[in-house]
């Protein structure tokens, strides 16, 4: 789903840059003033997983490839700001390195794979896991992880389509349909991912860590070992 | 678990990936290609011109073979992990309220 240099118009493109460049800054800025040291190596262990995994296309119907994204992984496990931040190392990095993904689209890329995908995937998370307990932890990521991959498909191909590449109506429908079926497989990797890392490092899930009784949201945070939350703090938006 | 292990785990993961998995990726067009290829009104997109110096996840020296797809994956995965860390300045130090690490 990177969209190459040369078919965007460039109104959508600078448009789609601009958001981008301030979503990334202010991601930094959050995920600066909220991190600790102790989570750079979750943070970084995790960019480098979604990398090698962007980098494993697999079939999905007729003739055609996906591969696995991991917006939602990366936003439910170390939240909207964190994982913005993962996102766009690993888009600028395929970028730079390997041309995948056009420079001037690298904007639009980042804003549906990153700001859309991450942040619906993390909002959708923290919403269920909000309403329905923690027990809504895994079946709400598999839903975040099919949306994700969803709707960030379906605006890039309004996107394109805006931009006079083709209609927008049926590539729109041929780009959700077609990620319907690699969105689950997105879901399932997502899941798998998450109860691995539930396992290897109990606490690293941000929205998990949120919505239960233990502290503020800093994915490294081992619950039982800090103090407990103010209430400006439970509310996860901690200045 | 210690920051040692976490990096162990993670990027051992990540290149077990890169290495076991990568070279044998689906060559067929993507979704968004498929699409383009289907529904585009345009020709193809111009072929492209950035300055990247391993396109297509392999290294130019090595030719096309699996072996370029993995030495381009692991110098992506150290470059990944690099500007995550030069973008990811904490303010914090260390929380000290977490148990102190061996």
């Amino acid at each position: 789903m990177h969209i190459p240099d040369g078919i965007m118009s460039p109104p959508v493109l600078a448009v789609l840059a601009g958001v981008s460049a301030a979503g990334l800054g202010y991601a930094v800025r959050r995920a600066n003033r909220e991190l600790d040291e102790a989570t750079v190596p979750l943070l970084g262990t995790m960019a480098a997983f979604v990398f090698a995994a962007q980098m494993v296309n697999f079939p999905i119907a007729a003739g055609t490839s996906a591969h696995f994204v991991g917006s939602a992984l990366v936003g439910i496990t170390l939240g909207p700001w964190a994982g913005l931040v993962v996102m766009a190392a690993v888009l600028l990095i395929q970028c730079f390195l390997f041309q995948d993904g056009g420079l001037t689209a690298l904007g639009a890329n980042f804003f549906n794979m990153g700001i859309l995908g991450v942040g619906l995937a993390w909002g959708v998370h923290r919403l269920a896991t909000a309403w329905l307990g923690p027990r809504a932890h895994i079946p709400a990521a598999f839903f975040a992880a099919w949306l994700a991959s969803v709707v960030p498909a379906i605006a890039c191909a309004v996107e394109l389509g805006i931009s006079g590449v083709f209609p927008i109506v049926p590539a729109a429908t041929a780009m959700g349909g077609l990620h319907a079926v690699c969105g689950i497989a997105e879901a399932f990797v997502t899941v798998v991912a998450l109860d691995f890392l539930r396992k290897v490092r109990p606490g690293a899930v941000y929205a998990a860590a949120a919505t239960s009784p233990a502290p503020r949201a800093v994915p490294c945070a081992d619950p039982q070992s800090r103090p407990g939350p103010s209430p400006a703090e439970s509310s996860g938006n901690a200045p | 678990m210690t920051p040692r292990r976490t990096w162990l785990l993670g990027l051992g993961l990540a290149a077990l990936i890169v290495a076991a998995l990568a070279p044998f990726a689906s060559e067929h067009p993507d979704t968004l290609e498929r699409t383009l290829a289907t529904h585009g009104t345009g020709a193809e997109p111009p072929p492209a011109t950035g300055p990247a110096p391993m396109p297509d996840y392999r290294v130019p020296a090595l030719g096309a073979g699996g072996w370029s797809t993995v030495v381009a994956g692991c110098v992506g995965l150290g470059a990944v992990v690099l500007l995550v860390r030069l973008l990811v300045r904490p303010r914090r130090a260390a929380n000290p309220s977490e148990p102190r690490r061996p």
